[in-house]
């Protein structure tokens, strides 16, 4: 515990560092301005920095990039309780007790208690995933590669299984990410998959300009097909922020305990998003809060509970991030990238390679909680004038930092061809609600999937039983299989409630 | 109703499943042939080993099955089979409030989407030629024309600066080497390189 504190305290002495408080700092204020734009989501904003990093080091390229994440998580609440435009998917729980709260004439209020439900879910999670990371990455240490294969295939069955819309599209969008990391050379066997005799491909499809094509200029098509319709703001009154009274917040504490844990373990299990711990917290605060039959009325209960979740997450995620090099999000997937452009496989091995780094990450999360509170209270104003800035204008400059960015990883035209390719196919997913997130991991992981199960098979002489024999392995598959089998129940359970209704009321 | 009605009816229907089923069609379509491409990959495994078409082909299978599943439900049971839904979508029906995504319908304006796909392959195949600086900067002020926004003197100082400043912080702070183009256009690149002191 003692040396976990040391490493800690250490990571904190790297964060006050120039550069990388520099880092930190820009994260926080563009992680707030992209959380706040409602053209730009808090993936696209994190995908949108990763050029900026290529020439950093990876300490502050890191930095900057979890930062981003953190603030993103906390700025969209100020134009959902203020405006009523979530500027995230995350923030729509808000709309019902954070703008009804500002409705009553308390926006203050409202705000002050989501800049306390960020800053408790930021520090609280941070300090758990703390605690957990260390013990998590020597267990992972006993890995093998059945375990391995096992877990991404948990990654990318919850992600498909958590998701909002159709599970049959979320299938497809995964399959098609998978054969996007297949095409190239095979990592086994050098042999050419899927090239079309066009050299470029033999090196394979830089997930990077699939994340940028169908994140970025994808959602930028789809805007541009309702003709940027930014909504007229009304002109605000006096925007402040007021604290809740230490007896209001004692009155909370089971919310925010609850959300809390929540979280945390919705950030651990990869797939399970800052959008869906979000929703899931308010839902059960509908359930077990005092006052449930209050929420939607603008209650403290109804704004701490998604807010707190939502901002756990981002601990959470960094807990199979950094531990198994496993991301659970699009963020996160987005943060692996810059740790292997720079040359870094997250995982165990990380913990005895260069510790300094981890507890770096996790010392800056810490700081970033505080400092985007710290400018939630100062800068609100000014951060919500960023709404008023022409969304044709600000897409256009999205765009030609989806093509530079692309462009800067390898310097070759042929990469600004696949953002304009992946960025039809993103419309086109949009358009026909497949989501994007399980192609985007299935393009990272499908590589590692593939390696590991091939090495099992190889080792263990084509014995498929082996991913359901091993201890470890077992478990996960059976984790797959209830991460699969949760949605049929649910969808079962439905069907029949839906045909039974009428017999029973009728 | 008429016969004549009836018929109308039931052809909207097919026509309603059709459109919803071409997606996983030409998905369908697709996976078929990489399947097709995957058995051709040439390869020697010593002693019985798996080769390296087996994990692409186990993911197509599954693509096929699913996509034949989709198909098969629009066709026989069309909307009444509900969709199987993951679980944020269960909670979002189960939460006992509005979902926020309650918005009027919002009006498209298709045209403004085919404009802008040209505009971003023109930009690609251009950029080689206009070079960096020139391209980027009809982008811009196309790319902002098109998406309705008609404060002139705003696009083109936006424009500008924007091409200049992304010129500089990726050729001069970063070192990414954009594309200059070719004579005539290069001699923009050139000088405005000198100017901003890039090598």
């Amino acid at each position: 515990m003692l040396d976990i504190l040391q490493q800690l305290g250490g990571g904190f002495v790297s964060v006050f560092q120039p550069v990388n408080l520099i880092a930190l700092v820009v994260g926080l204020v563009a992680g707030m301005v992209v959380a706040v734009l409602p053209g730009l989501t808090l993936v696209m904003g994190v995908v949108l920095a990763l050029p900026f990093t290529y020439a950093m080091p990876i300490m502050p390229a890191i930095i900057l990039l979890t930062a981003m994440y953190i603030s993103g998580t906390y700025g969209g609440a100020f134009t959902s309780i203020l405006f009523r435009i979530p500027g995230e998917p995350l923030d729509v729980p808000l709309l019902w007790d954070g703008y009804a709260m500002a409705h009553k004439g308390q926006p203050a209020k409202a705000l002050g208690w989501t800049l306390f439900a960020a800053l408790t879910g930021g520090i609280v999670s941070t300090l758990a995933a703390v605690a957990l990371v260390h013990p998590f990455a020597t267990f992972a240490l006993k890995f093998d590669s059945p375990e391995y294969f096992t877990i991404i295939l948990f990654g990318l069955t919850s992600i498909v299984a958590l998701g909002g819309g159709s599970i049959i599209n979320a299938f497809i969008s995964l399959f098609l990410g998978l054969m996007i990391a297949c095409v190239g050379v095979d990592a086994i066997y050098g042999v050419e998959r899927f090239t079309f005799g066009v050299p470029m491909l033999a090196d394979g499809i830089e997930y990077l300009t699939v994340m940028v094509g169908a994140y970025g200029l994808g959602e930028v098509l789809v805007r541009l097909e309702t003709g940027f319709q930014t909504p007229q703001l009304e002109a605000g009154g006096r925007v402040g922020t007021e604290f809740p009274t230490l007896r209001e917040v004692w009155d909370v504490k089971p919310t925010l305990a609850r959300s809390t844990v929540l979280g945390i373990i919705m950030g651990i299990i990869p797939g399970a998003g800052a959008t869906i711990a979000s929703f899931v917290s308010y839902g059960v605060e509908s359930q077990y809060c005092k006052r449930r039959k209050e929420l939607g009325s603008g209650i403290a209960e109804g704004i701490v509970a998604p807010q707190t979740a939502s901002t756990a997450t981002v601990a959470g995620h960094l807990v199979p991030l950094l531990t198994l090099g496993i991301p659970g999000s699009g963020a996160t997937a987005v943060i692996l990238g810059a740790f292997l452009l720079h040359g870094v496989q997250p995982g165990p091995q990380l913990f005895t390679k260069d510790p300094a780094l981890v507890y770096a990450i996790f010392a800056s999360l810490l700081a970033g909680v505080i400092g985007m509170c710290l400018m939630g209270y100062f800068a609100i104003k000014l951060l919500i004038k960023v709404l008023y800035l022409p969304e044709a204008v600000t897409s256009a400059f999205v765009v030609l930092f989806c093509f530079i960015g692309a462009f800067s990883a390898r310097n070759n035209v042929t990469d600004l061809w696949m953002i304009a390719i992946f960025g039809i196919v993103g419309y086109l997913f949009e358009k026909y609600k497949f989501p994007i997130a399980p192609m985007v991991l299935g393009c990272i992981l499908g590589t590692q999937a593939e390696t590991s199960f091939m090495t099992s098979m190889i080792s263990y002489q084509n014995d498929w039983t082996i991913f359901f024999t091993r201890p470890i392995s077992g478990t996960v598959m059976v984790l797959v299989i209830v991460a699969l089998a949760y949605p049929l129940y649910r969808h079962w359970r439905q069907e029949y409630r839906r045909r039974r209704a009428p017999l029973t009321t009728g | 109703m008429t016969a004549g009605g009836t018929a109308m009816k039931e052809a909207n229907l097919i026509a309603a499943r059709m459109h919803r089923i071409l997606p996983y069609v030409i998905v369908l379509a697709i996976v078929s042939y990489l399947y097709f491409l995957a058995g051709k990959i040439d390869f020697v495994a010593p002693g019985g080993r798996i080769g390296p078409n087996f994990w692409p082909k186990v993911i197509l299978v599954l693509a096929m099955l699913t996509c034949a599943y989709e198909i098969a439900k629009n066709l026989f049971f069309g909307k009444a089979e509900g969709d199987l839904e993951g679980v944020l979508g269960s909670v979002l029906k189960e939460v006992p409030m509005e979902t926020g995504t309650d918005a009027p319908h919002q009006k498209t304006y298709p045209h403004l989407l085919w404009t802008g796909i040209v505009m971003t392959i023109a930009y690609v195949v251009l950029i080689d030629q206009l070079g960096f600086f020139l391209c980027t900067l009809g982008y811009l002020a196309a790319f902002m024309w098109v998406g309705r926004y008609r404060r002139a003197d705003v696009i083109l100082a936006s424009s500008v600066i924007g091409s200049l400043a992304f010129m500089f912080m990726f050729m001069k702070v970063v070192y990414v080497s954009l594309p200059l183009g070719v004579e005539p256009f290069s001699q923009v690149s050139f000088l405005l390189m000198r100017l901003m002191g890039i090598r």
